[in-house]
C-alpha cells in the first residue's frame, strides 16, 4: 500500500514532534526544512502513483485515471467515524473545481480566478498564496474555474483564465516561468488541470463555445517551450457523412445539404471548437494519451459546419512523445446538441465481446451512456445502458425550441469517474436537466460567445441526480443513488471499499462501493462540486474536498477546503 | 447624425452640443475640466490624455453619467471596455458618436483608454427600483442564468460586464437594443433578451441599477 515510506518515516516522525508545539516550529514548515527537499516530484513518483497510498499526486490520482486511492484506513466499517479535521478559507468564494493535489505532506489547492495554495496537509495551515495577475481579457463561457495544478520535479503548474501556462517553485510559490499558450481575445482560455510526464507539461484549451480551434499542447516542463501540437480539428475535418449514432440512432441529418454548403463556405476547421479541458489519461506503455474532445462551434448551428466535423465529440489518442493522430471514435456526428465527450477517460482492463480481458478505456458521456473502448484502435466494445432519460433522441434543434433528452449538460458532464477494478465498476455522476434547443444562425463573431442558438432549461419540469455504478464488463448498472439536484463534481474511489462524492446542497457522501448504501454524511454548507481526493500523513488517512459551488448550477458559493480524518 | 468624416476638434463640440439628440441626466457637461487636472491622466499618452474631456462630457466628470443613454464607464472592467471600444471600431457595435470617436484609434490606445477608465472608482447612482421589481427581476435573471456569466453580484469580471449599479435608463436601452438585434455585437445576449418582453426587461433594469 505505502509505497514510498521508507526515506518519508523519518521525516515524518520529526514533524510529528515540531507539530504539537506550536507556531514558531510551524512556521518552519514554510521553509520546508522538516521535509527536506522530498517535496521534488520525480518521474517514478507519477509513474507508481496508481499504489501510492500516501500522495495525491494527479488531480485523478494517477496516470490511468481511476482516481481509486489505494488505503483502506478509512473503510466501510468506520467512516461513520469521519468528522472534519481542519477547514482552509480560500480568499476567493467562487465555484470550485479544484482537486487538491498532495505531494509529501504539502498540499496544492487552486481557486476561480487562479490563485494558488499551498498549505500544511496535516493541519491546513497556509505555506503560501499565489494570486495569478490575470491580463485585462479573459473569455470563458461557464464560470471563473480551475480544477487544480499538476506537480513535478520543484515546480507547480497551472493554466489561467487569460490562456497561459504559469510554473511556480513548489516551496515558495513564485513565479518561475509563464507562457501564453493561445490569444484568449480570441475565446481561448485554460481551466483544466496540466499533466505532467516525462519532462514535459500537456495541456488543452477551452472555447468550444468560442469558435476556436481547439488542441492538446506539450511544454518542455523546465523551459516552459512548446513541444509539439495536436489539433483537435484536422483540416479535413469532414469524416464519413455519418448518417447514424453508435447505437444506430438516425442523427436526423440532411447530407445533400451539408454538401452543398461544404461546397460553398469550405472546411469549417478554423473555427470548429473541440476544446479538450479535461486531463488525457497516459499511457506509459504504449506511449500513447486518450483524452475526450468537446463539441464543434457553433454549438446549435451545424449549417455553418458541413461534415462530420472530425474529431469533435470523441475520444482520440495520440503519441505521448510526439503528438501524432493514432485512433479515434466519434460519438456524435455533427453535433447540434452540445452532447459532448468531457468528462476524463480511464484506462482499466476491460473484458471484450468475446469475454476476453483486454486494455480499455471507458468514458462517460453527456449522452448517458459510459463508453468501453478497446485501447489498442480506440473502437468501441460496448456501451452502458442509459443513466438518465433519454426522448426524442435526435430531434433537430427549431427556432421556437425543441425538446429532447438529456439537457445540453448532460449525463454526464466532466465530473469525474473512478473506478473500483475489484468489483469491475465505474461510479459516474450524471444530472437530469431538461432543456429545449434553439437554433439561430450568427456569422463567426471573432472571439465572442457563438452558440448558433440557445439553450432553454425548461422552468417546469423535475431536475435531480443520479450517480450510477456500471459494471464495465458488461454494461450493465449495478446500483444507482437518486441525489435530489443535478450532480456535477466528481467521485472518488477507495480501497476501504468506499465511493465518496458531493452534491449541489452541499452533502458529502460515503457510500459502499458494493452496493451504494450511504454510510455517512456531512453537511459543508456550501455546494459541493468539486472532485474528493485523499492522502495519508504520519499513518494518518484524510479525505478532502473543496466546498465552493458551482457557476453554471449557481450553486451556492463558499470558499472552503475541508480535510476529514476518522475521530478517536 | 454625421455621416461624413469629421474631424475629432468638431467632434467634441458636437458632443457637448448633443442635448438635441441625447436627453440630460444631470449638470456637467460644460464644466470639462482641463485634462491635466483629472487624475490619472498623466499616465496616458498626451494626444490620449487630450481625448479624456470630452469622454467626460458624456460619461460623466465623476462617472455619473449626464445623458440618460449614456452608460458608466468609470470603474467598469477593462476587458469588456476595450471589447466595446473595439466593437465600435470595427462597426460590430453601432453609434454613431461612438464610431466615429473611435475609429482612428489603434488597438494599443484603445487598451490604454480602456486601463485608465478601468482605474477610476465606480459611481453611486443612488437609483431606485420599484416595488415587487426584486422578485420578478430575480426569477427572470434565474430563468436565464445572467449569473452564470455576470457572477453572483453582478459585478461581471474581465469581458462580462459589472451590471450591479450601472443607469438604469441606458440598461433599459442596450437590453433593448440587444433584442431588436440594433445592438448586434453579441448575439448570445440578443437571443437570450428575445425571450423576455419590453416590460420584463424594464423590471431587470431598475433591479439591476438599484444593487
Ligand atoms: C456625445 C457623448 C459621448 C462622448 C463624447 C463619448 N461617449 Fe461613449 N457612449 C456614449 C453613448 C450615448 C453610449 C451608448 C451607445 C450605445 O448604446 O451603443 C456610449 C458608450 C460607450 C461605451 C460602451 C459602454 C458599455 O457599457 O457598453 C464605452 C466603453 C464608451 N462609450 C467610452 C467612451 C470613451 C472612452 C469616450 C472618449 C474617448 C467616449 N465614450 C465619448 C456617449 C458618448
Ligand atoms: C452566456 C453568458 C451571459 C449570460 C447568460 C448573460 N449575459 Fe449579459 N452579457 C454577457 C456578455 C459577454 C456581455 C458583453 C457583451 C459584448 O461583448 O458586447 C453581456 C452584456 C450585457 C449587458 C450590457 C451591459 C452594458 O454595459 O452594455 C446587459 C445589460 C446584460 N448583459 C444583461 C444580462 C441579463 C439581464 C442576463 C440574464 C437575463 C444576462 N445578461 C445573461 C454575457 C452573458
Amino acid at each position: 500500500m505505502k509505497t514510498h515510506t521508507s526515506w518519508l518515516a523519518g521525516a515524518s516522525l520529526l514533524a510529528l514532534a515540531a507539530s504539537s508545539t506550536g507556531i514558531a516550529q510551524a512556521q518552519e514548515v514554510e521553509g520546508a526544512r522538516k521535509y527536506g527537499d522530498i517535496r521534488t516530484v520525480t518521474q517514478r513518483m507519477p509513474n507508481a502513483a496508481a499504489g501510492d497510498g500516501n500522495n495525491f499526486l494527479h488531480t485523478n490520482h494517477n496516470y490511468r485515471q481511476t482516481r481509486f486511492y489505494p488505503n483502506a484506513q478509512i473503510n466501510t466499517a468506520n467512516v461513520h467515524r469521519l468528522r472534519p479535521a481542519w477547514i482552509f478559507q480560500t480568499d476567493v468564494k467562487e465555484t470550485m473545481e479544484t482537486t487538491p493535489i498532495v505531494v509529501n505532506g504539502v498540499m496544492y489547492v487552486t481557486t476561480a480566478f487562479n490563485h494558488v495554495y499551498a498549505l500544511d496537509a496535516r493541519t491546513g495551515e497556509q505555506l503560501w498564496h499565489y494570486k495569478h495577475k490575470l491580463g485585462p481579457i479573459t473569455v470563458y463561457c461557464c464560470g471563473p474555474n480551475n480544477r487544480g495544478v499538476a506537480a513535478y520535479g520543484d515546480m507547480v503548474y497551472m493554466g489561467t483564465l487569460d490562456a497561459k501556462l504559469v510554473a511556480l517553485d513548489a516551496k515558495t510559490g513564485k513565479l518561475v516561468w509563464e507562457t501564453q499558450i493561445a490569444d484568449p481575445e480570441l475565446g481561448y482560455s485554460e481551466t483544466m488541470a496540466p499533466i505532467a510526464v516525462d519532462g514535459k507539461i500537456l495541456i488543452g484549451t477551452n472555447g468550444g463555445e468560442y469558435g476556436v480551434r481547439g488542441f492538446v499542447k506539450a511544454f518542455d516542463a523546465k523551459t516552459g517551450k512548446l513541444v509539439w501540437t495536436f489539433y483537435t480539428i484536422p483540416e479535413n475535418s469532414v469524416g464519413v457523412w455519418a448518417t447514424h449514432d453508435f447505437a444506430g440512432r438516425d442523427l436526423k441529418r440532411d447530407i445533400a445539404a451539408e454538401k452543398e454548403a461544404l461546397a460553398k463556405l469550405g472546411d469549417p476547421y478554423k473555427t470548429l471548437g473541440g476544446g479538450v479541458w479535461q486531463p488525457p489519461a497516459v499511457d506509459l506503455e504504449r506511449r500513447r494519451i486518450y483524452f475526450v474532445v468537446g463539441n464543434p462551434s457553433p454549438d446549435l448551428d451545424g449549417s455553418l459546419r458541413p461534415g462530420d466535423n472530425l474529431y469533435t465529440d470523441s475520444l482520440v489518442a495520440v503519441e505521448l512523445d510526439t503528438g501524432k493522430y493514432v485512433c479515434h471514435f466519434q460519438y456524435i456526428p455533427h453535433d447540434v446538441w452540445d452532447l459532448d465527450a468531457v468528462s476524463p477517460p480511464i484506462l482499466v482492463d476491460v473484458r471484450d465481446k468475446d469475454g476476453k480481458l483486454v486494455p480499455g478505456v471507458l468514458h462517460g458521456g453527456k449522452i448517458g451512456h459510459l463508453f468501453v473502448h478497446k485501447r489498442d484502435d480506440c473502437s468501441l466494445i460496448r456501451f452502458s445502458e442509459a443513466m438518465i432519460p433519454q426522448e426524442d433522441m435526435w430531434t433537430l434543434p427549431t427556432k421556437e425550441g425543441a425538446r429532447m433528452l438529456p439537457g445540453a449538460n448532460g449525463g454526464v458532464e466532466w465530473s469525474p469517474k473512478a473506478v473500483n477494478e475489484k468489483l469491475g465498476l465505474v461510479y459516474v455522476m450524471n444530472l437530469h436537466q431538461p432543456m429545449t434547443y434553439h437554433v439561430e444562425s450568427t456569422p463567426y463573431p471573432g472571439g465572442k460567445l457563438w452558440l448558433g442558438g440557445a439553450f432553454k432549461v425548461i422552468p417546469t419540469e423535475e431536475q435531480w441526480g443520479v450517480l450510477s455504478a456500471v459494471d464495465y464488463h458488461t454494461g450493465k448498472i449495478r446500483w444507482e443513488l437518486e441525489a435530489e439536484r443535478p450532480l456535477v463534481g466528481g467521485v472518488l474511489a477507495t480501497a476501504g471499499g468506499l465511493v465518496f462524492f458531493g452534491e449541489g446542497n452541499g452533502r458529502f457522501n460515503a457510500v459502499d462501493a458494493a452496493t451504494g448504501a450511504v454510510l455517512w454524511s456531512f453537511r459543508a454548507g456550501a455546494g459541493l462540486n468539486a472532485p474528493p481526493a485523499s492522502y495519508t500523513v504520519d499513518d494518518q488517512q484524510y479525505i478532502v474536498v473543496a466546498a465552493g459551488g458551482n457557476t453554471q448550477l449557481d450553486y451556492k458559493r463558499g470558499n472552503n477546503i475541508i480535510a476529514f480524518s476518522l475521530a478517536d | 447624425m454625421l455621416m461624413k468624416r469629421v474631424s475629432l476638434v468638431f467632434m467634441i463640440a458636437c458632443a457637448l452640443g448633443l442635448p438635441l439628440a441625447i436627453q440630460r441626466v444631470g449638470g456637467g457637461a460644460e464644466l470639462r475640466p482641463p485634462a491635466a487636472e483629472i487624475p490619472g491622466v498623466d499616465e496616458l499618452p498626451p494626444h490620449l490624455a487630450e481625448l479624456v474631456p470630452m469622454c467626460l462630457a458624456c460619461h460623466g466628470e465623476n462617472g455619473v453619467p449626464n445623458y440618460a443613454e449614456s452608460p458608466v464607464i468609470d470603474g467598469q472592467h477593462e476587458g469588456y471596455t476595450y471589447i466595446q471600444l473595439r466593437d465600435y471600431k470595427n462597426g460590430a457595435r453601432k453609434h454613431e458618436v461612438m464610431n466615429e470617436i473611435v475609429k482612428d484609434l489603434s488597438r494599443q490606445e484603445l487598451r490604454e483608454l480602456a486601463a485608465f477608465f478601468a482605474k477610476r472608482p465606480w459611481p453611486r447612482l443612488e437609483q431606485q427600483a420599484e416595488e415587487g421589481d426584486d422578485i420578478l427581476a430575480e426569477r427572470l435573471a434565474s430563468a436565464g442564468m445572467c449569473k452564470e456569466c455576470h457572477l453572483d453580484d453582478y459585478m461581471g469580471e474581465s469581458t462580462v460586464p459589472r451590471l450591479a449599479g450601472q443607469l438604469t435608463s441606458y440598461l433599459v436601452a442596450t437590453m433593448r437594443a440587444f433584442k431588436t438585434k440594433e445592438r448586434a455585437n453579441n448575439a448570445a445576449m440578443s437571443n437570450l433578451l428575445d425571450t423576455y418582453t419590453d416590460e420584463e426587461i424594464d423590471a431587470l433594469a431598475r433591479y439591476l441599477g438599484a444593487l
